[in-house]
C-alpha cells in the first residue's frame, strides 16, 4: 500500500471514510494552512480564522460519510470553507469586531493589529517592506466587492482554478474570470494610490 | 483593457490554466495586440506585488491537535451517526434523563407544526419567494461539487501541461517594457508556490488537475436542478418509516425550484400538512421528543457539498442494532453526557465535545433543533452551538491536562527527593512515571535527565550515558547537559573506568563552551531582531518624516528604500544613527536619523551593536496642500 503522502486527497478522503484516521491527519496536514489563510483573508480576524478552521474540518468529519470520489476534494473542502466563512461574516456583521487594519496606538499611522500578529516572517529589513505591502494589499482587498474578493482569494491564495471556483460560487466560469480581472485591476489602482507601484 | 474576445484567455494564461495550444494562440495574438499586451503586463505585475507581501501566520499547532482529537473522537462512532441515531429513538427514550427533553421537545413540535402548516398552505411560488432570499446564497454555493464524469475524465485526460512554461519563453518576445513583467507572470503561474506562498499545499490540487471538457460539465442550472430535489426525494423515501420526517420534509419544497415542486398545488400542500399532523400525533403518542427527529433530519438537507455530491445521501450505514449498541454505550457513561449528544444529533462533535446540559434545564441541547424551522438557516444554528461546545471541550481538556501535569510535577519532586536521599531505584521509577504523565512534554527533558541521574547513581553507567546522549540530541541547548555528563563521568570513575570518565568530562567542558558561545550569539541576534522590530513599530515617526519631506519636495524624488543604521547601547539608548537613500535628501535624512535616535530600545545584556534597518519611503500627503499651508 502506498504511503499516505503519496496518495491523492480523494484517496485519502475515501480512506478516512472507511475509518482510517491517519488519512484524515494527512488531509489536515496538507490543507490546514490553505484553509486557515483562506479564512483569515475572508474574515480578517485570526481568532475568527482559528474558529473557522476548526469548524470547517469538523464539518469534513461530520460529512465524511456523504463524500464521494466524484467530487474533487479541494472543491468540496473549499466549498465548505466558503459556506462557513459566509455564515461567519454575516454573523460578524452583527457584532463589533476589532479590525486588523485599525492602528493599535493612538496615532493613525502606528502599527496595526495585523502587523503585530505573530507569523513566520523573515527577519530584519525585508519585514518592513513585506508587512507594508501586506498591509496595503489587505486594505485593498477589504475594499473589493465581496464577489470579487472571494474569487481573488480562492484563485490567488488558495490556488483553486477558475472552473472549480465557478462550481463553488454557482456562476459561469467566464463571470469568475471577469471578476478576477476586475479584482486585479481594482487592486492595481488601489496599490498605486497607496504609493506601492505594482 | 484587453480585447473582449481574449479577455478570458488572458486570465487563463495569467494563471497557467490554458492548454499549450491555447497559450500559443493567445501569445500569437498578444504579440500583435497592444491592449492585451499591456493588460497582461499590468495584471502580472499586480500578482507579483501581491506575492511580495509578507506571509500570513500559520494556524497554531494546538488547533491542529484539537481538530485531530475531535476526529479521533468521531472515529469511535460511525461518521453517519445522524442516520443511525434515528432508529435508536426508543432506546434513547428509555433513559431517565430523556424525560425532560421529551417534554420540551413536544412543546417545540407544536411550535414547529404551526410554522410548518403556515408555510405549507402557501402556494409554492410564494413559498419559494419567501424562503429564497435566505436560502439562495447557500443554494448557489452548494451545487456542482462534482462533474458527473469527472473521474472518467481525470483518468482519460492527460494532465494539462503547465501553460506557463511555454508561455514564459514566448513572453520574452513581447515588447521590451512588457516582456520583463510578462515573463514573470506566467513563470509565477507555473511555479505557483512563489505566487501562492499562503497555500502551498494546494499545489497538489493544481498538479493533478484534469479539467473535464465543457460537455462533461453540467451547466450550473442543471447542477442546481440535480441537487435541489435530493433532500425532498430522500425525505419522501424516509417519511414512511421515520417519525419526524414530515417535519423535516416540509421546508424541502420551499427551497426547491424544480418543475415538480413549482407545479405543486395547494391541495398537495394541504395533504402534506395533514400528514404532518398525523405524524406529530404519532409522535406525541409515542412520547418521542420531536427535537430528536428534527435534529436527525438536518443531515439530508440540501446544504452544499457537505450533504453529498449531487446524489442521494447513502442509506443508514449502521443497522438498528448498532445504533442500540451505541446507545448502550452511552448508558454506561454519564447520563447527561449522552443527553447532550443525543440532542445535538448527528454526533458531529463526538461524545466528548457536547456540553453537558443542566439536568433541570435542558434548554441548551434544544436550541439546535429549533433552527430547523423552515426558512431559517440551519447551518447558522450549528455554528451557533459550536463555540459553546468548543469552549467546554477546551475547558475539559485544560483541566485534565492541568491535573496530569500536576501529577507529573509531583512525581518529579518525589524523584528528586529520592535522588537526594540516595534511593536510586525509587527515583528512577518516579522519573519514569513523570515522563509517562508529561503528555504535553512541558517537563521535557527533565524526566529523562532525572532517569539518567538515577541510573548513574545506581551504577548503570552505560544506560545513564545512553540517556544523557539522547538528551543531548533532542535538547542540545539544555542547560544541564554538562552537569549530567559530569554525573555520568563520576559513575564511570566509581566503576574504575577513568578513561571514559575523562572523555565524558572533556565532553562536558566542550558542551559548556558551546552553550556559552551560543548563548552570546543568540542574545546578540535576538537583540538585533528586537531593534529592527522596535523601529518598525515606530512607523508613525517615519510617516511624519515622509510628510515633511513631501512638503519640502524632497519626495517623491528621494522615494525608495532607505537604509538606516542605528547603534544601540546596552542600556537601550541609540548612540549613533545614519540614514541613506537612493537620492540625497538632507531634510529627510536628518529627520529619519533624529527619529531612530529618539526611540528607546530597552535595556539588554547584549553588547552594543549596530543594526541596519531598511525602510521603504514613499511620498505622503499633497505637495500642493502643503504649499498652501506654508503660505498661510
Amino acid at each position: 500500500m502506498a504511503p499516505l503522502h503519496e496518495l491523492s486527497d480523494e484517496e485519502l478522503m475515501l480512506q478516512y471514510k472507511a475509518g482510517a484516521l491517519p488519512a484524515f491527519e494527512e488531509l489536515v496536514k496538507r490543507h490546514r494552512r490553505g484553509v486557515f489563510h483562506f479564512a483569515l483573508r475572508f474574515l480578517g480576524s485570526p481568532q475568527g480564522a482559528e474558529d473557522a478552521l476548526q469548524e470547517i474540518f469538523l464539518r469534513v468529519v461530520r460529512n465524511a460519510a456523504s463524500y464521494e470520489r466524484k467530487a474533487k476534494f479541494t472543491t468540496w473542502l473549499y466549498t465548505i470553507a466558503r459556506n462557513h466563512c459566509i455564515d461567519a461574516s454575516r454573523k460578524a456583521a452583527f457584532r463589533r469586531a476589532e479590525s486588523l487594519d485599525a492602528p493599535v496606538g493612538d496615532e493613525a499611522d502606528s502599527a496595526t493589529r495585523l502587523d503585530r500578529t505573530a507569523g513566520n516572517l523573515p527577519g530584519g529589513d525585508q519585514v518592513t517592506q513585506d508587512v507594508r505591502i501586506r498591509h496595503a494589499v489587505d486594505q485593498a482587498l477589504a475594499r473589493l466587492p465581496p464577489e470579487q474578493r472571494e474569487v481573488f482569494i480562492l484563485r490567488e491564495y488558495s490556488g483553486i482554478p477558475f472552473k472549480e471556483i465557478a462550481e463553488m460560487t454557482g456562476v459561469p466560469e467566464n463571470t469568475v474570470k471577469s471578476r478576477m480581472r476586475y479584482a486585479l485591476e481594482s487592486l492595481r489602482a488601489q496599490l498605486t494610490s497607496q504609493g506601492i507601484t505594482p | 483593457m484587453a480585447c473582449e474576445r481574449h479577455a478570458d484567455d488572458l486570465m487563463g494564461y495569467l494563471y497557467g490554466e490554458l492548454s499549450p495550444r491555447e497559450a500559443d494562440a493567445f501569445l500569437a495574438h498578444a504579440r500583435t495586440c497592444d491592449s492585451c499586451n499591456g493588460e497582461l503586463a499590468q495584471l502580472a505585475s499586480v500578482r507579483k506585488t501581491v506575492a511580495l507581501a509578507a506571509p500570513l501566520p500559520d494556524p497554531p499547532d494546538a488547533l491542529t491537535a484539537r481538530i485531530l482529537d475531535v476526529a479521533r473522537t468521531a472515529a469511535a462512532s460511525p461518521p453517519v451517526a445522524a442516520t443511525t441515531e434515528r432508529v435508536g429513538l426508543l432506546d434513547w427514550l428509555m433513559k431517565p434523563w430523556s424525560l425532560g427533553l421529551a417534554a420540551a421537545g413536544a412543546g417545540l413540535a407544536a411550535v414547529m407544526l404551526v410554522s410548518t402548516s403556515k408555510l405549507s398552505m402557501k402556494s409554492p411560488e410564494a413559498v419559494v419567494q419567501e424562503v429564497a432570499p435566505a436560502a439562495a446564497p447557500q443554494m448557489a454555493a452548494e451545487p456542482a461539487v462534482t462533474t458527473p464524469r469527472a473521474d472518467l475524465a481525470a483518468k482519460e485526460a492527460k494532465p494539462v501541461e503547465p501553460t506557463a512554461g511555454a508561455g514564459g519563453d514566448e513572453a520574452a518576445l513581447l515588447g521590451a517594457a512588457v516582456a520583463e513583467k510578462a515573463v514573470d507572470a506566467p513563470r509565477g503561474a507555473a511555479n505557483g508556490v512563489a505566487l501562492r506562498a499562503a497555500a502551498p499545499a494546494d499545489e497538489e490540487a493544481l498538479r493533478d488537475r484534469a479539467p473535464p471538457s465543457k460537455d462533461q460539465q453540467p451547466a450550473m442550472g442543471e447542477v442546481a436542478d440535480k441537487v435541489e430535489p435530493a433532500p425532498a426525494r430522500q425525505m419522501e423515501a424516509q417519511g414512511k418509516r421515520e417519525v419526524a420526517a414530515p417535519l423535516a420534509a416540509a421546508p424541502a419544497p420551499a427551497a426547491e425550484p424544480s418543475p415538480e415542486s413549482t407545479a405543486e398545488t395547494d391541495d398537495v400542500a394541504a395533504r402534506r400538512v395533514q400528514r404532518s399532523e398525523e405524524k406529530v400525533a404519532e409522535l406525541k403518542k409515542a412520547k418521542a421528543p420531536a427535537s430528536w427527529g428534527v435534529v436527525a433530519s438536518e443531515q439530508p438537507r440540501a446544504r452544499g457539498p457537505e450533504t453529498g455530491n449531487l446524489t442521494l445521501p447513502p442509506p443508514p450505514a449502521s443497522p438498528p442494532a448498532e445504533a442500540r449498541a451505541e446507545m448502550e454505550a452511552y448508558r454506561d457513561d454519564d447520563g447527561r453526557e449522552g443527553a447532550a449528544r443525543g440532542a445535538a444529533g448527528a454526533g458531529a462533535m463526538g461524545g466528548g465535545s457536547a456540553p453537558p446540559p443542566a439536568a433541570s434545564a435542558p434548554a441548551q441541547p434544544l436550541r439546535k433543533p429549533s433552527l430547523a424551522v423552515p426558512g431559517m438557516k440551519a447551518d447558522l444554528a450549528e455554528s451557533r452551538s459550536s463555540p459553546v461546545k468548543s469552549v467546554m471541550e477546551d475547558e475539559r481538556k485544560r483541566l485534565k491536562q492541568a491535573e496530569t501535569g500536576m501529577k507529573a510535577q509531583a512525581e518529579m519532586t518525589a524523584g528528586a527527593e529520592y535522588l537526594a536521599s540516595g534511593r536510586a531505584t525509587e527515583a528512577l521509577a518516579a522519573f519514569q512515571r513523570a515522563e509517562a504523565l508529561d503528555t504535553t512534554h512541558e517537563l521535557s527533558p527533565n524526566p529523562r535527565v532525572g532517569q539518567a541521574a538515577a541510573l548513574a547513581l545506581s551504577g548503570r553507567c552505560e544506560d545513564a550515558l545512553r540517556l544523557a546522549r539522547g538528551v543531548g540530541q533532542t535538547h542540545p541547548a539544555f542547560s544541564k547537559r554538562s552537569s549530567l555528563l559530569t554525573d555520568v563521568a563520576k559513575c564511570f570513575e566509581r566503576k574504575g573506568d577513568a578513561v571514559v570518565a575523562q572523555q565524558l568530562r572533556n565532553e562536558a567542558g566542550e558542551v559548556t563552551r558551546q552553550q556559552t558561545a551560543h548563548a552570546g550569539e543568540d542574545a546578540q541576534s535576538e537583540r538585533a531582531a528586537a531593534i529592527v522590530h522596535t523601529v518598525k513599530l515606530h512607523q508613525a515617526g517615519v510617516t511624519r518624516c515622509e510628510i515633511a519631506a513631501t512638503q519640502d519636495e524632497e519626495l517623491p524624488a528621494a522615494a525608495g528604500v532607505w537604509t538606516v543604521k542605528v547603534t544601540v547601547a546596552s542600556e537601550g539608548r541609540a548612540t549613533e544613527a545614519s540614514a541613506q537613500g537612493p537620492r540625497e535628501a538632507p531634510g529627510l535624512r536628518a529627520c529619519l536619523e533624529r527619529h531612530v535616535r529618539g526611540i528607546s530600545y530597552g535595556a539588554s545584556t547584549a553588547k552594543p551593536q549596530t543594526v541596519e534597518v531598511k525602510l521603504p519611503i514613499v511620498p505622503r500627503g499633497s505637495v500642493e496642500k502643503a504649499r498652501k499651508a506654508t503660505k498661510k
